[in-house]
């Protein structure tokens, strides 16, 4: 057993852990962020994937202690809020008069570019594989902002979708990308 | 994974003797790229294990005096890829951003990557026909040989078992007139099915010198065309289109991979899979600029 | 008060409400779930595919943190089998363990659980096991004859006997005079690969045990409740209501979850002996190995045709390869021929099948259920009688094929095709990809080939005789809706599309609609979510739900206003008299009155606004000479594919691809399109690198993501050419088709047309990888012929039926890869 810190998604996540822990149980079980998903176990279907310092891994095939001391950044860090707070949940009779979204201090419009873009494309069927298409993609962009098709499918080449035929996801990255282009760096 | 204790040695000294120390059962782990598919599988269960991954002279990428090109042992493909490199050192950036996939190449290392010595992998093929040599470090001592002997004929590598590979060292950036890889694989994540090189030094006049030709995925260690590649000896390189190509690629590939015992529909295609590549990479040195 | 249906969400891609979660990560998958004392199953499988095995359990019960420990024969007698679905008849050869032989890699032999995984795989290796190894039968043509190793010696079978378990028999027409007065015959002998789903999210599940309720909650990454429920508790002999299966997220399925696995089954027993929540999810090489696998089929096809390329009969020996035991398998034989066979209205047809066990990977539903592997024989040749008949193969179709203006029309094999618009598709591909010019003027290693496929929406299964789903709605009392159903979204978007209906139906706002989660113990009895089923069958389920529901709230309303209820309309969420949109009853109130303030209501009118309505498709059983029209309606297209050969490495690119489908009434487009995507890639996996390849033992060489060939984002091509050409159906009152599937069938087919255009070799065999194309185009270059078929079989032979008469393959093909 030996005790680490990884700082998960900016917070600090200190873990007593058996050496074989990997690190996707450690950011599953100990973090206790199950959006980072295990499709093989096997560093072949992507669906795990986070940032490790900077770099994109995958979090099946590291172990935990290989990132202690390090700063880890999953799916969950694409955006704050967590839930799409639904327009006008209060009753209609008393629409306007009460504002339970600024209650709790939400607002719909702060999805990632990325997510954002997977969302309009409809880049996810059963969004097993989202996640870690999300990271990838995330890291990508960051160092291509400009790609083309054809670069966009080779950065994903790493990661399995089942469902969509890739087509949407690809759309989805030109599109995101074009929207982190104008935001400017 | 069957349990172990791990350790991770800030330096290359404390790393010798952890490895001295623990004993045969020892397992060194650079990115842990293959070792960990190997863990999960409970192929390998060492109850050691000494990560290389937090010792700074084994990233460390640098020119020796001739210009040879010093790469750590534990640098990565992803830093390879980056690297700002001249001459035919371009094409380690080239192999080391095209094999695996982006995530893979975060952790995986070209240390790694020769000492785990799978033929299919790009890593063996690359240092073999460059004729790199490589830096081995122990509690005993530094030495340093040829890929051509780190890699053993029958699998794996020559390393014994308190070796750590520290250093490879690259000819410098001038020093092939031409230099080419290539591989077949079936998907883009896929190891090749054939991976080749084919690296050619010339005289003043021109001439070549050296080709060595060098192919991956066939045998248990990298197979060196060496008959082939001789027939292209004395030859200028815009020469080239005068040579029987077709039939220089027939030659290598009989040599690595006699027809006659290519039984299987695996060993058929990669018989046919030599030719095409070494046709290309033939074409391609003679082509200006090659 | 009919429903206005222009201006509605149905027809417009609304993205996905389900999107959220999923993007976001805060979706919870199966193997998200913790339950507090939860404690970790893992199971010992076969490595050998054949063989009889001794078992000592005892070390393993004295691990550390164990907790127990199951092997089969402790259960024989105390859990009930189950089985394959055969004719009218339920063999149970199914079981949670093998008892004492297994019949394929990965077969349940014991399992553990114990407080943490690592424990429970410790306790995996202390269990001693010794096998008794048995000759091993791995091929469909083997497993018949005589002499082959028998799987199953203890079951009788009411339509097979040894290894085929069932047969199937179709005899439409009268083939021998077609035979007789047919100016050509085409025959080949085509087989087709194993594939597998491999949903992302692999098979598992978290069982969990009330032993004071004496209540049974089974969470399982399942496409169906029910179907696993009603197993399950049979099997155990509990009560069906103290069963409650709940599907979490599902990370697709692709019918690879649509049955009861052995797993469910293991983990529901450890809970009920330990009475804590069990998890057992599957690693990846177990999903490939018991995961099931779509059936592997030879085809001995033969067509006739009269010179103008009409095609007058035709005849098939079919022997399937449904592995060790296989739940769905000869359904797949009985429904993917019968609808397999359309476009074309073949007035006789003579077909005898074989369905039987191998000592392989278990058979199971997949995406395309028996179409893409009939396609696969049948439009090769179509296209191989073309080329002999001097007809351009876009021509031989278009005078075969069903048209939509001879629609509704029944075909002699008894379909009835309400509409279709698959003759506009033709016309439409040929036009977008430049058919007739890349006829004309061919490149070289480049060619086009085209596929034609029709595709039930749903299905009633001969052995099934049922097609229904179900949806119960419920107005909230702020005016909210919530819709309960047990087919399980997987990836289909069941909260978006049902929610597009909904809010059509009542007016309610779209936002205002939630889809609870899918749990048998409140949602209404339905049969899942698989066969191109969802927006057609549920669909219409909800619509009607939709409608019960809305004359009861305009019920409420007339009365409340004191008008007719004719002359009210529901918009905006509320009931208003027409015309005066901005007036009336917000459906709160309604709702209000329904729960909190009866005496608002109509005299008689039963309290709450909950409404329920279950739709079991038109649809016939199988007749005894195979006819039937299972399927309420048709899904088509037609795919073409344009693909280059590189003749050095025989690596094929596709250049282009145009698929043309008519999905009847789209509810929503962007869903559509992902569905024909996602069908194109099952499709092309299937056609250029899945398989399930085996060593001679049995052992399965292609279980890891590794070896096993998905294709990557890399290997597709872009599918910008996609169009729709809506034939609604008139049987679905919504006028929708199955989605699901159709852009499945058709991709091998047009895949291998085209590689037989590009190069002339002409494939019969699945998967076309590229070292058997470079083999293939060496040994066409050494034979010096035109046109040859790889491996070359028999294709001018000429004499009776049985299988003996079918030479056997040549071409190398007999050894393995590896
Ligand atoms: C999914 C996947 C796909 C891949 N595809 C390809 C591909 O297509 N082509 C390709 O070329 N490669 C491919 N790779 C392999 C990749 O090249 C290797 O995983 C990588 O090179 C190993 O590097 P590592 O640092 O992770 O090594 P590790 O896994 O850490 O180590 C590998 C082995 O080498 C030993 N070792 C490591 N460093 C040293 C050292 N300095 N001295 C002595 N012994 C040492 C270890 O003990 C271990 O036995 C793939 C890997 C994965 C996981
Ligand atoms: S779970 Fe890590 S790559 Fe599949
Ligand atoms: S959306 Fe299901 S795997 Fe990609």
């Amino acid at each position: 057993m030996q005790t680490i810190t990884i700082h998960v998604n900016g917070k600090k996540v200190r873990g007593t852990i058996d050496e074989r822990m990997l690190l996707i149980e450690f950011i599953r079980d100990v973090a206790n962020l199950t959006g980072t998903h295990a499709g093989c176990w096997e560093a072949r279907c992507g669906a795990c994937a986070v940032e490790l310092d900077g770099n994109t891994v995958k979090s099946c095939n590291v172990l935990a202690v290989q990132a202690d001391g390090c700063s880890v950044f999953t799916v969950e860090s694409l955006s704050q809020q967590r839930l799409k707070p639904v327009e006008h949940v209060t009753t209609q009779s008393l629409a306007g008069v009460y504002t339970p979204l600024q209650a709790i201090g939400s607002s719909a419009a702060d999805l990632h570019p990325l997510q954002k873009a997977f969302h309009t494309c409809h880049a996810l069927q059963c969004g097993f594989c989202t996640p870690g298409m999300l990271m990838v993609l995330k890291g990508f962009l960051a160092e291509n902002p400009s790609p083309t098709r054809e670069e966009v499918r080779m950065a994903i080449a790493g990661n399995i979708c089942r469902c969509t035929g890739y087509q949407h996801i690809v759309d989805a990255a030109m599109m995101a990308a074009e929207t982190l282009r104008a935001a400017g760096p | 994974m069957t349990p172990f204790t791990y350790f991770q040695p800030a330096g290359l000294e404390e790393a010798f003797s952890l490895v001295a120390e623990h004993g045969p059962g020892t397992r060194l782990m650079a990115g842990g790229q293959s070792l960990l598919l190997a863990l999960k599988e409970r192929l390998a269960r060492p109850p050691t294990v000494v990560s290389l991954s937090r010792i700074p002279e084994l990233s460390a990428i640098s020119y020796a005096e001739d210009g040879s090109l010093e790469v750590g042992a534990a640098t990565t493909y992803a830093q390879l890829q980056k690297a700002a490199f001249t001459g035919w050192h371009r094409h380690i950036s080239a192999i080391a951003g095209n094999l695996a996939d982006r995530s893979v190449r975060s952790m995986g290392t070209i240390g790694g990557g020769a000492c785990q010595a799978d033929p299919r992998y790009d890593v063996p093929t690359l240092l073999v026909a460059s004729a790199a040599r490589m830096v081995i470090g122990s509690i005993d001592g530094m030495r340093s040989i040829d890929a051509a002997a780190f890699f053993s004929p029958a699998g794996g590598t020559t390393l014994g078992p308190r070796d750590i590979l520290c250093r490879i060292v690259f000819p410098p950036a001038g020093v092939f007139a031409s230099f080419g890889f290539d591989k077949f694989r079936f998907r883009v994540f896929d190891a090749a099915v054939v991976n080749a090189a084919l690296a050619v030094t010339t005289d003043e006049a021109g001439r070549i010198t050296i080709a060595r030709l060098v192919f991956g995925g066939i045998a248990a260690c990298p197979s060196v065309a060496g008959a082939a590649g001789a027939r292209l000896c004395g030859v200028q390189l815009n020469e080239f289109a005068s040579l029987p190509v077709a039939d220089i690629a027939a030659q290598a590939s009989e040599e690595v991979l006699p027809i006659a015992t290519a039984t299987t529909r695996h060993r058929q295609f990669q018989s046919e899979l030599i030719k095409t590549i070494t046709t290309g990479l033939l074409t391609q040195a003679g082509a200006p600029g090659g | 008060m009919d429903v206005d249906y222009a201006n509605k969400l149905v027809g417009q891609s609304v993205p996905r409400t389900e999107d959220l979660a999923l993007l976001t990560g805060t979706a919870r998958y199966i193997d998200d779930i913790r339950m507090p004392g939860m404690i970790y199953a893992k199971v010992l499988r076969s490595t050998h595919a054949h063989a009889h095995f001794k078992l000592d359990v005892s070390r393993a019960r004295t691990m550390p943190g164990v907790l127990g420990v199951l092997t089969g024969a402790e259960l024989v007698g105390k859990v009930k089998p189950w089985g394959d679905l055969m004719q009218d008849l339920l063999v149970g050869d199914h079981f949670a363990f093998a008892i004492d032989k297994v019949c394929y890699e990965g077969q349940e032999i014991a399992a553990v659980v114990a407080e943490t995984k690592y424990q429970a795989m410790d306790a995996l290796e202390a269990i001693d096991i010794e096998y008794d190894p048995l000759p091993v039968v791995l091929e469909a043509d083997k497993a018949i004859l005589p002499d082959a190793p028998l799987l199953h010696p203890n079951f009788n079978y009411e339509f097979g006997e040894g290894n085929i378990f069932d047969r199937y028999r179709v005899r439409i027409g009268d083939i021998e005079r077609a035979e007789a007065e047919a100016d050509l015959v085409v025959r080949q002998r085509f087989s087709s690969n194993r594939q597998a789903g491999a949903a992302l999210d692999p098979h598992g599940c978290v069982a969990s045990y009330d032993s004071f309720s004496g209540m049974l909650t089974l969470y399982s990454s399942t496409q169906s409740l029910f179907m696993v429920r009603d197993v399950l508790a049979d099997s155990l002999q509990l009560a069906r209501n103290r069963v409650r299966v709940v599907a979490p997220e599902v990370g697709a399925g692709f019918g690879s979850k649509a049955q009861v696995f052995a797993h469910e089954v293991i983990a529901s027993i450890f809970s009920l002996q330990t009475g804590r929540p069990v998890h057992l999810v599957l690693s990846r090489a177990e999903v490939f190995r018991v995961g099931t696998a779509r059936n592997g089929q030879i085809r001995h096809v033969e067509m006739f045709f009269k010179k103008d390329g009409k095609i007058t009969g035709y005849r098939d020996y079919v022997i399937q390869n449904s592995g060790g035991s296989s739940y769905w398998g000869n359904q797949v034989v009985h429904i993917g021929t019968n609808v397999g066979m359309l476009p074309y209205p073949v007035p006789n047809i003579h077909i005898d099948g074989d369905i039987v066990h191998t000592n392989t990977a278990p058979g199971g539903a997949l995406r395309g259920f028996g179409i893409p592997q009939i396609n696969w024989a049948k439009e090769q040749l179509m296209d191989i009688a073309a080329s002999e008949l001097g007809l351009d193969p876009a021509h031989i179709r278009d005078i075969n094929i069903v048209r939509g203006d001879q629609c509704p029309l029944v075909t002699p094999f008894g379909q009835k095709v309400d509409t279709t618009s698959i003759d506009s598709c033709l016309a439409k591909a040929v036009e977008v990809i430049g058919w007739h010019d890349k006829r004309a003027n061919k490149r070289p290693y480049e060619g086009v080939g085209m596929s034609l496929g029709m595709k039930y929406t749903s299905c009633r299964h001969p052995s099934f005789d049922t097609d229904l789903s179900a949806i119960r709605l419920r107005l909230e009392t702020d005016g909210t809706v919530t819709i309960f159903s047990s087919d399980v979204n997987h990836g289909q978007g069941h909260a978006t599309f049902l929610a597009q209906i909904v809010s059509d139906v009542l007016g309610v706002g779209f936002e205002k609609i939630v889809l609870a989660p899918p749990d048998s113990s409140n949602a209404p009895f339905g049969l899942g979510t698989y066969a191109s089923r969802a927006a057609a069958v549920l669909g219409t389920a909800c619509r009607m739900a939709a409608e019960r529901l809305r004359e009861k709230i305009v019920a409420i309303a007339a009365h409340v206003l004191e008008v007719d209820a004719g002359d009210l309309e529901a918009g905006g969420d509320r009931i208003y008299v027409k015309g005066l949109s901005n007036t009336g009853l917000y459906l709160e109130n309604l709702a209000g009155y329904s729960v909190y303030r009866t005496h608002q209501l109509p005299p008689g009118f039963e309290p709450t606004l909950e409404a329920t309505a279950t739709y079991d498709t038109p649809t016939d059983r199988e007749a005894p000479d195979g006819s039937g029209n299972f399927s309420v309606t048709y899904a088509g297209g037609c795919h073409i594919a344009h693909v280059r050969v590189d003749p050095g490495t025989g690596h094929i690119t596709i250049l282009d691809y145009v698929m043309v489908h008519d999905t009847g009434t789209v509810i929503n487009p962007l869903i559509v399109e992902g569905q024909h995507q996602g069908g194109f890639l099952m499709g092309l996996g299937m056609a250029f690198g899945e398989d399930y390849v085996y060593d001679s033992e049995g052992h399965l060489l292609t279980a890891t993501f590794a070896e096993y060939k998905a294709p990557l984002a890399t290997d597709v091509p872009e599918l910008h050419h996609l169009f729709e050409i809506p034939a609604p159906s008139t049987t679905i009152p919504g006028g929708q088709k199955g989605a699901g599937e159709s852009g499945t069938g058709p991709v091998c087919a047009a895949l291998g047309n085209a590689v037989a255009h590009a190069t002339g070799v002409r494939f019969t065999t699945l998967p076309i990888t590229a070292d058997r194309m470079l083999l293939a185009l060496r040994e066409k270059e050494r034979s010096g012929l035109e046109i040859f078929r790889y491996p070359d079989d028999m294709p001018d032979y000429d004499g009776p039926r049985g299988y003996e008469d079918w030479p056997k393959p040549t071409g190398g093909e007999g050894e393995m890869f590896f």
